[in-house]
């Protein structure tokens, strides 16, 4: 699949990542790639196949309902590309 | 010609779980500072996977067995992938294929009769974290807050079954008050635990029309959803009558000018690329453990309303009210538990007390009024020691001060006059001073005799007992003796 300038520059805004424009060409092709790469996936024929949706066969993997508090909220909020009053901020939606 | 509306819903109700679905968070995120009960699993950070809350399911099966569903012995959890700031991840996890259970019902109470309302399923999924769009400060930004982000929810979506607004508010009330009694939500829409989006579409029966489907999204409250779906209804009977073409869109309830407002239109929603969650094994429940769920229910809402009617004799919206206030139906049963006249003590509570605890926003329990007082009022009123009129003055004094009838009459000066000869002297003066009125009497016109007890009451403030007035004042207009 061809990752065009406009479809690159989408992807660069939706993840609020800033891409130099060497760093770029590089990242174009890498994705190219990786999208050819699963693309050979197409290829194998698994219409009678039934879906496997993961390799073990675990039911009820349950924990306890009690609070654990995580000790980096912090750290989170900390990268997260702007913060203002303890909130992540982000370009206007509506 | 039928011109009705036919409306469905899907209810979100948070859980009151201690922690998120599927990660060990606090899920008390309403008053807790912004971004603080979040973690390296509800923000999505690469490589986290999530472990689901026990209790989330067992909240679920609870839910389940409330609403008569079919409980699947195998349920799963899928991804509901959409790209927006209030989901972390870029998916949601919830229950498309496989829900925790399906084809319920609820009764509800509509106008006066019971209705069934078919629920078509019931699944877990996780809650989003919070929008502020637009900060006063920061008019260009969003502001965002996880603490919400994850937290479970369990969603009720409806068959289209609910045929009026009125109806889906009782439905939403009946839901909330099970819910309630089940202890899995707290109901209070107003912080967000329980919100509702209503689909509504009007059909004319005779010409075999309908109109596009509408949701209307996100209102938060009973009342408030009501309105919506009435306004919806007006509008898109006027297209349907008009014969303008409707579009299936998603609308918002606008509380300032009382409308529905356009948000999206169907055409431009996402497809959501549901597929299964392979980080979550699937729940199986085994029927012995659903069994002994089950036997953890309380007695439910409409099982009470129904019980209350028989057991005292009680009207729907008697049973109702005492459903919506627990204090005064916990009251009720104590006093009639105790032997007093079920009529009677219905009456004081559903009148003049309850009256009185509407005006100071109080309940029964946080007042000085005992069973004992109440028992005492009616002993009072039944023997003639006060009157009914007398005693419902005393109610706003007996809700705050605990003191005994006999000293608050005595305090307030004021004594049930039973003395006839007093009586007749007020009587006889009432009559004197309306000769027109009492030759009108005589004529035939009975109905003064309300006329005249009227003013012996309010020339007496009240005080004297009403069957004396009307005897004494009917002897003396029909020229009876009454002195012997």
């Amino acid at each position: 699949m061809k990752i065009d300038d406009l479809l690159f520059h989408r992807l660069e805004k939706a993840a609020r990542l800033k891409v130099s424009p060497e760093e770029r060409s590089r990242l174009q092709a890498d994705i190219e790639r990786i999208l050819d790469y699963v693309e050979l996936l197409n290829e194998v024929d698994v219409s009678d196949l039934e879906p496997m949706v993961r390799p073990v066969d675990l039911v009820n993997q349950t924990r306890e309902d009690v609070v654990a508090a995580r000790p980096f909220p912090r750290k989170i909020l900390e990268n997260a590309y702007e913060e203002q009053d303890g909130y992540f901020v982000v370009p206007k939606i509506l | 010609m039928a011109i009705k509306p036919q409306i469905g819903l899907e209810i979100h109700a948070q859980l009151l779980t201690k922690t998120k679905a599927f990660c060990s968070c606090s899920s008390e995120s309403f008053d807790a500072p912004p971004n603080t009960h979040i973690c390296d699993g509800c923000t999505g950070q690469p490589g986290t996977l999530p472990k689901l809350n026990a209790t989330v399911v067992e909240f679920a099966v609870k839910a389940a067995l409330a609403l008569n569903c079919h409980i699947n012995e195998r349920s799963s959890f899928d991804r509901k992938n959409y790209f927006y700031p209030d989901l972390v991840k870029g998916f949601q996890i919830t229950q498309y294929f496989r829900p925790i259970a399906e084809n319920g019902s609820l009764l509800i109470h509509a106008d006066g009769r019971k209705k069934k309302v078919r629920i078509r399923r019931v699944h877990i999924e996780e809650d989003t974290g919070k929008l502020l769009h637009s900060p006063a400060d920061r008019p260009e930004c969003a502001f965002i807050d996880y603490n919400r982000c994850g937290i479970a929810l369990l969603e009720v979506v409806t068959e289209p079954d609910l045929d009026t607004p009125k109806e889906a508010h009782a439905f939403m009330e009946t839901l909330r008050n099970t819910f309630r009694t089940l202890g899995i939500c707290s109901g209070d829409m107003e912080k967000g635990a329980l919100r509702c989006d209503a689909n509504i579409s009007v059909r004319d029966t005779d010409r075999g029309l309908v109109t596009a489907r509408v949701e209307i999204k996100n209102v938060n409250s009973f009342r408030f959803v009501e309105k919506a779906l009435e306004y919806e209804f007006e509008r898109l009977k006027a297209a349907l009558l008009s014969g303008e073409k409707t579009v299936s869109e998603t609308r918002g309830w606008d509380q300032g000018s009382r409308s529905t407002v356009s948000l999206r239109s169907k055409g431009e929603e996402n497809t959501y690329r549901h597929f299964p969650e392979p980080d979550l094994p699937d729940i199986v429940l085994e029927r012995a453990w659903i069994d002994r769920i089950r036997t953890t229910i309380p007695e439910l809402p409409m099982e009470k309303q129904d019980r209350l009617m028989e057991q005292y004799g009680l009207t729907m919206a008697e049973a109702k009210t005492f459903l919506d206030e627990p204090e005064l139906e916990t009251f009720f049963v104590a006093a009639v538990g105790q032997g007093l006249p079920v009529k009677a003590v219905k009456n004081w509570l559903l009148g003049e007390i309850q009256k009185t605890l509407k005006e100071r926003a109080l309940t029964i329990d946080r007042t000085t009024l005992t069973v004992a007082r109440l028992a005492e009022i009616i002993e009072w009123i039944a023997t003639g020691k006060t009157t009914t009129h007398i005693a419902k003055t005393l109610i706003p004094d007996l809700l705050e001060n605990d003191i005994s009838l006999e000293q608050l009459l005595s305090e307030k000066g004021i004594s049930r006059i039973n003395d006839s000869a007093y009586v007749i002297e007020v009587s006889k003066k009432v009559v004197e001073e309306h000769p027109e009125q009492a030759e009108a009497y005589r004529f035939g016109k009975t109905g003064l005799l309300k006329y005249f007890i009227g003013l012996v009451m309010k020339e007496t403030k009240g005080q004297c007992d009403t069957s004396l007035v009307q005897e004494t004042i009917k002897a003396l207009l029909e020229g009876n003796n009454i002195e012997g």
